[in-house]
């Protein structure tokens, strides 16, 4: 596809673009006019993104930098004022593409009124999955984002944790191949983050495609394949996660079971042959596996806690060996029977 | 008329009635796909959220206090008939106050707090979202509807009370006489002989003008009757008379004649003659035997004068539409009752489809005024007329040049948009069937299926058209970094 004026999409040009990748876009721009249409901030600058199968791809940069901008035109939300997009092999916002995505919006914004059940049941019903198959999924992530005991709570009595781990479920009602995630850990307690981290490794192991955008770079270089480094709209670098953080200037060794001797020993031989030693330091352990281990033996002990109750279980039908993908649940007729409860 | 323990019951049963019925249209909605998901959460907000009990019990609250604020009336038709043109009226307010606020409320807030973002993600279309939102809308509008037009049927024999059932109108179809069409030559006659007997009136009137009052005082003076003289009007009738039918009269006796003053008729409807003594424009009903006519059925009145003597009457004139018919029942009042709540249903339809797309571009403050000041200025009928366009349209009548300026040709075409706007607004004016129905005249199958065709298809289809191609060129996800 190519845009040749703002939210003009001209179909007939000839693409350049690789439509085997799940993203790719070259030199996508974004500009935002005021009222009498003269150019007032370019949110994106010529960006040049390409995200392939299989691939956890991690969008990084301050505030304002064109993140959510840039993730808002991959899902058709803007409409690019330049350049080339291509989202699974079709145009931003075409249902070719849209049926086999899911989106995690940064904020959680789902209806209030409905329960949980009812809200992953809707976004099920609008990707035309049968009863049977709406019925098995939303039980799946319920599940597998641990809210089967808040399941039938309006979300207006959810915590913000609660709701983002539902829009994770709803991301994921349709199995999707691309899954683009705004900030996803945002909100979670340490349990939901790890969960969250977790899953996204397993579903980059299930084959997906995965675009995160995040200000927690922590997280970031823990589950991301390569990431892009966004500031005044423009990709400052991109690259594997491994080749942009190793400094060929240092060098870190971990040991177990080293005695002070052999300490001081290796120190000596260190120094000798000319290499500043900065520290040795007893390794320590992170905050985040603590606290998970403190949780994990309080569960273990029956102490109850409202809201989140387990979950973090990758649900059968995301995986490879699953009870089939989107194609294969989808109905083109009436549904019959029903899972979820009534609306009204 | 009802105590307060009945007015609680019928309360509670209504509103029960309405919740089973809207449980129904969502199991209904479950076999509409993407469709009727997202109709099915505008139905849940409407419930959850208050909008849609709320309505209820202003609706059928209002409903059931009408009987007793009209007992001060004494006259059962006209009670009965108060009844069915307020609580109609009503059901109508309270239906498009709850159309406008909960379209443009809740489209507006899934736009503000970005729910509809993720929703347009998902393989839904814009247009398809935004005809689930007006299916959802309309399938509210059909459910409290049904039920308050049913609940005001209910109501109706306990306004007119056990010994008046027969106060309750049907629908009767109404039957103009045929009279003979006004030529062009007695139009020239009539007016020569006006230019001569009082020039400055007819002197000072355009052609066209002229020659459309004078038909209007010869087509009036074919249907008068002088005194001591009798006239024969014919009418095309269905071969049968049924029981119930009436020859309505309201006769003009003259401008100074007062009230009081009556003439007697007499009047010859095949081999029965009946005598009637009838007021000035008061409505007098002559009932007519019931069984087989011959067709043209033709009834000759004769005006015998005054009632008291002494008084000169000039003639009867029959002026107005209603002066002189035949009114024969056809139907039930059930039965037309509906086709007029069909008729504003579709109306509905039309205020759903106009919010949704009011709220696309415009916002929920600006969307909601607009849409009162249509539906206020549609149903009421009245507009401001364009100085300019009035000016044009005296100089056309007249059969003046107007001088050619750029000025006032855009003028001419703001008048032209101007009429179109009229027309369209009478329309809308035309489609409000309630009058008719509580006067007890039939609201015929063919006024239906204009509605149906102007306002349900041509009109919501266009605006909801209109919608799709507006929601779709919108920027969403705040727009703005």
């Amino acid at each position: 596809m190519a845009v040749a004026r703002e939210g003009v999409v001209t179909g007939r040009v000839v693409s350049t673009l690789d439509s085997s990748l799940a993203i790719d876009c070259r030199n996508l721009r974004k500009v935002f006019r005021d009222f009498w249409l003269r150019p007032r901030v370019v949110a994106v600058d010529g960006v040049d993104l390409s995200v392939a199968s299989g691939e956890v791809f991690g969008l990084l940069g301050p505030n304002g930098s064109g993140k959510s901008t840039t993730i808002k035109m991959l899902l058709g939300l803007l409409f690019p004022s330049g350049g080339e997009v291509r989202v699974l092999g079709h145009p931003p916002g075409d249902p070719r593409s849209q049926s086999r995505l899911g989106y995690l919006p940064e904020e959680s914004c789902f209806y209030p009124y409905l329960s949980g059940r009812e809200t992953l049941d809707f976004y099920g019903r609008l990707f035309g999955l049968s009863p049977s198959v709406r019925a098995e999924r939303v039980s799946a992530l319920l599940a597998m984002v641990g809210l089967e005991g808040a399941a039938d709570r309006p979300l207006r009595e959810y915590s913000k944790g609660m709701q983002r781990r539902i829009g994770l479920a709803q991301a994921l009602i349709n199995d999707p191949e691309l899954l683009i995630l705004d900030e996803p850990t945002s909100g979670l307690d340490p349990i939901g983050t790890r969960q969250v981290k977790d899953l996204i490794g397993k579903l980059r192991d299930n084959g997906k495609s995965v675009l995160v955008s995040s200000h927690l770079l922590a997280d970031m270089e823990e589950i991301c394949d390569r990431v892009a480094i966004l500031y005044g709209g423009r990709i400052q670098e991109v690259g594997s996660v491994s080749k942009i953080l190793v400094r060929d200037d240092r060098l870190e060794w971990l040991t177990s079971g080293a005695t002070t001797k052999t300490l001081r020993l290796a120190r000596e031989a260190v120094v000798e042959a000319g290499i500043e030693v900065e520290e040795v330091a007893p390794a320590r352990r992170r905050l985040e596996d603590r606290f998970l281990e403190i949780v994990e033996e309080a569960r273990d002990s029956g102490t109850e806690n409202s809201g989140v109750t387990g979950g973090g279980k990758l649900a059968s039908f995301l995986t490879k060996e699953g009870d089939g993908g989107p194609a294969e649940g989808r109905s083109d007729g009436g549904d019959s029977s029903e899972s979820a409860e009534g609306s009204s | 008329m009802t105590g307060p323990v009945e007015f609680l019951l019928f309360l509670l049963g209504a509103s029960l009635l309405s919740g089973v019925a809207l449980h129904l249209s969502d199991r209904l909605l479950r076999s509409v796909g993407a469709i009727g998901a997202v109709a099915r959460v505008l139905l849940a907000e409407g419930m959850r959220r208050g909008a849609i009990p709320i309505a209820l019990l202003i609706l059928f609250a209002g409903l059931l206090a009408l009987p007793d604020l009209l007992s001060e009336n004494r006259i059962v038709e006209y009670r009965v008939q108060s009844l069915l043109q307020y609580g109609q009226a009503w059901i109508s307010v309270v239906l498009m106050t709850l159309t406008v606020l909960l379209g443009c409320g809740s489209l507006s807030e899934e736009i503000a707090a970005r729910r509809l973002d993720v929703t347009l993600t998902k393989p839904v279309g814009r247009g398809r979202y935004l005809l689930g939102k007006w299916l959802g809308l309309v399938l509210i509008d059909g459910v409290l509807l049904a039920v308050a037009i049913s609940l005001l049927l209910v109501l109706i024999p306990r306004c007119a009370g056990e010994d008046h059932l027969d106060a309750i109108p049907a629908a009767d179809r109404v039957v103009e006489p045929l009279l003979p069409a006004v030529t062009d030559e007695q139009v020239a006659d009539f007016l020569e002989r006006g230019r001569v007997t009082d020039p400055d009136r007819w002197d000072s009137l355009s052609a066209d003008e002229a020659k459309q009052r004078a038909r209007g005082a010869l087509s009036r003076s074919a249907r008068s009757i002088q005194p001591g003289s009798e006239r024969s009007y014919r009418f095309e009738v269905p071969p049968r008379l049924p029981e119930g039918s009436v020859l309505a009269l309201r006769p003009y006796l003259g401008r100074s004649t007062h009230r009081s003053i009556g003439a007697v008729l007499e009047i010859l409807s095949g081999d029965q003659i009946h005598g009637a003594i009838v007021g000035n424009a008061e409505l007098t009903e002559i009932p007519l035997p019931a069984g087989p006519v011959e067709q043209p059925l033709e009834i000759t009145i004769a005006f015998k004068g005054a009632v008291e003597e002494g008084v000169d009457l000039p003639a009867i004139l029959w002026a107005g539409r209603d002066s002189i018919r035949l009114r024969i029942p056809d139907d039930s009042l059930a039965a037309n009752i509906a086709r007029s709540s069909l008729m504003l249903w579709l109306r509905l339809a039309f205020t759903a489809a106009l919010s949704t797309v009011a709220v696309t571009v415009l916002g929920f403050p600006v969307a909601t005024l607009s849409l009162f000041i249509f539906l206020v200025t549609a149903s009421t009928g009245s507009l401001l007329v364009i100085d300019g366009s009035t000016e044009v349209a005296h100089a056309h009548s007249h059969g003046q040049e107007v001088p050619r300026s750029f000025g006032k040709e855009v003028l001419e075409a703001l008048a032209l948009i101007g009429e179109w706007v009229v027309v369209a607004l009478s329309d809308w004016e035309r489609h409000d069937a309630s009058s008719t129905v509580s006067t007890g005249i039939l609201v015929p199958g063919s006024d239906v299926l204009r509605c149906l065709g102007v306002i349900g298809l041509l009109w919501t289809g266009l605006s909801l058209f209109a919608g799709r191609w507006l929601l779709r060129r919108r920027e969403l996800g705040g727009a703005s970094p």
